[in-house]
């Protein structure tokens, strides 16, 4: 329509700023990844590929790749189960109070700064001689991709028409069938949503690596960034490089599985 | 008798995950208060005793109130510029129409999903005395500016890192303002930015506020950025708590300013609120 500010010049001239500034530093590291030079220059003088070879068969970078993954991947698995029980608790738990209660204390940690908590765990872990394991990762990671995922399916499963639990519980099925039979393959797509959130959260955590990594919890972004503190040249580039292929990738998938308009509850205004 | 079956269930389902972050979020968060008044000693790590000597260094020392000016200084910039940014971005990926639109939020929001160190890699490549933004300053015959290790060189990281987390509520917020109003405006003979001044902002004030907060919080955990970005000229606050965690290994200290840093932006939230039921009440009279 005539006079509609979403196709004003202005708006889109400043849209089309925001999103250069958005995507220019990756684009960067992308394109020195690809650098045929031994330094870091830019533009590359070349095209080449020597560097994400040379990431690729560098077996400490390749070990430090499958930590994070593999630590991703239980993240993921944890978090997500965690976060359905506790939809399924919260949805059932009779008090008013209690109810609210528990929602905000599981809420709790995502108001917090990381710093904070990476201080506060760092100290509980000391304690407990876990300092620097995998696991202390693990627990860490959980603490923001629980409250995550939780908000993310709890908003899906508010959305649903309550009569059709109503129906299948007159039916004869029992809250937790209902829950697991009805109530969740209709919030599939906010499931998938949270855990491809929660894979790239844990895969990409830099924060908390920092304070909490040891030997044992080398991940990927803690090993680059141990890296960038005493090197520059274009491997971070390549390393760079395909992060951003995976990330695009799974955004992709996400997109496809799920539409990115209905994880972040965007759809319905068509 | 089946209900309270059920009941036994609900608490049952709840039990694991209350249970999991009562022992890794708020006992951590409870020892990091104790542990903040415990006295430091160089060699034996930590006293357990009580003082509130870290807090008193922390809040009265000029160094470090220096730092504390210098973080909230650009936290309040970082939050006014991302929120200025986003806020049109967020109402045209609502409002406007075309295919693909679910890969375009994708694409925009794909930093949230990229690494801290990726960035911070990146930022160094373009923000160089000789990096690529200079050498394009320099060939349309602009001053080369001081980027790297500079505040507005953390400043301009940090609000690119700000942007998507930002834009995450402010999208929620746009969505909720029903175009019908917009659509009285205009037909009423209101320019579309008079509109979007008048009617879109406001209603979106409760979506702005949580982008705002969580802006802060992520600016109060970007040491990465001040560490590669600012180095030494940029010392905010969550750097030096890394410092001291990191380096010192004064954590008593560490502690003490993190709780200093979550009271003070505690503080930075209520007088927004109140600040913004203010702007609502006046606006309303």
């Amino acid at each position: 329509m005539k006079g509609r500010l979403s196709c004003h010049p202005a708006l889109l001239a400043l849209v089309l700023l925001v999103m250069a500034l958005i995507l220019a530093p990756l684009t960067v590291a992308v394109v020195i990844g690809f650098s045929s030079s031994p330094f870091l220059v830019f533009p590359p003088p070349g095209v080449s590929t020597r560097w994400i070879a040379k990431f690729l068969s560098d077996p400490q970078f390749i070990d430090a790749l499958w930590v994070s993954l593999r630590l991703a991947s239980i993240v993921t698995a944890v978090g997500i189960l965690m976060a359905l029980t506790l939809a399924y608790g919260l949805t059932h738990v009779r008090s008013q109070t209690l109810q609210s209660v528990l929602k905000g204390f599981i809420l709790a940690p995502l108001i917090f700064p990381v710093v904070l908590l990476a201080v506060g765990l760092l100290l509980l872990l000391a304690e407990i001689d876990l300092l620097g394991s995998s696991f202390g990762l693990v627990a860490a990671h959980l603490i923001i991709v629980v409250p995550l995922c939780l908000v993310t399916v709890q908003a899906a499963i508010d959305r649903l028409n309550p009569e059709i639990a109503t129906a299948a519980a007159s039916l004869g099925a029992g809250p937790l069938q209902t829950f697991v039979g009805v109530t969740l393959p209709q919030v599939w797509a906010s499931i998938a949503g949270a855990a491809i959130l929660s894979f790239l959260f844990s895969l990409n955590d830099v924060t908390f690596a920092a304070f909490l990594g040891g030997p044992e919890s080398q991940t990927l972004p803690l090993k680059l960034f141990g890296y960038v503190r005493y090197r520059l040249d274009p491997l971070v580039g390549a390393v760079s490089a395909v992060f951003i292929f995976t990330t695009l990738a799974l955004i992709v998938l996400a997109d496809r599985l799920v539409g990115f308009d209905r994880i972040l509850g965007l759809k319905g205004e068509d | 008798m089946t209900g309270t079956r059920h009941g036994t269930l609900a608490l049952a389902a709840l039990a694991p995950g209350v249970l999991f972050l009562g022992f890794f979020f708020l006992i951590p968060v409870l020892m990091l208060v104790q542990i903040s008044t415990w006295s430091f000693e160089p060699g034996a790590l930590m006293r357990r005793d009580f003082t509130l000597e870290h807090y008193t260094a922390f809040l009265t020392d000029p160094f470090y109130l220096g730092k504390i000016a210098l973080t909230a200084r650009i936290a309040a910039e970082v939050t006014v510029i991302t929120l200025v940014l986003s806020l049109p971005l967020a109402y045209w990926l609502v409002r406007a129409r075309f295919a693909g639109k679910g890969l375009v939020l994708g694409l925009v929001l794909s930093p949230l999903l990229t690494n801290f160190v990726v960035l911070v890699f990146a930022w160094i490549v373009l923000m160089g005395d000789n990096g690529a933004i200079n050498q394009m300053l320099k060939a349309i015959g602009l001053p080369v500016a001081k980027l790297l290790y500079s505040e507005t060189g953390v400043v301009i990281a940090l609000v690119h890192i700000s942007i998507p987390y930002a834009l995450i509520p402010l999208l929620a917020a746009v969505s909720q303002v029903s175009g019908d109003v917009e659509t009285a405006a205009l037909s009423l003979g209101a320019s579309p930015w008079r509109a979007f001044f008048l009617i879109v902002v406001p209603l979106c004030g409760p979506g702005l506020a949580a982008a705002a907060f969580i802006v802060v919080s992520i600016v109060l955990s970007g040491f990465a950025f001040a560490l590669f970005v600012g180095g030494d000229n940029v010392l905010i606050v969550p750097l030096l708590i890394w410092q001291q965690v990191s380096k010192t290994l004064n954590w008593p200290l560490a502690a003490a300013m993190s709780i200093a840093s979550l009271l003070i932006v505690v503080a930075m939230l209520v007088l927004g609120l109140w600040i913004g039921r203010m702007l609502r009440q006046r606006g309303m009279g």
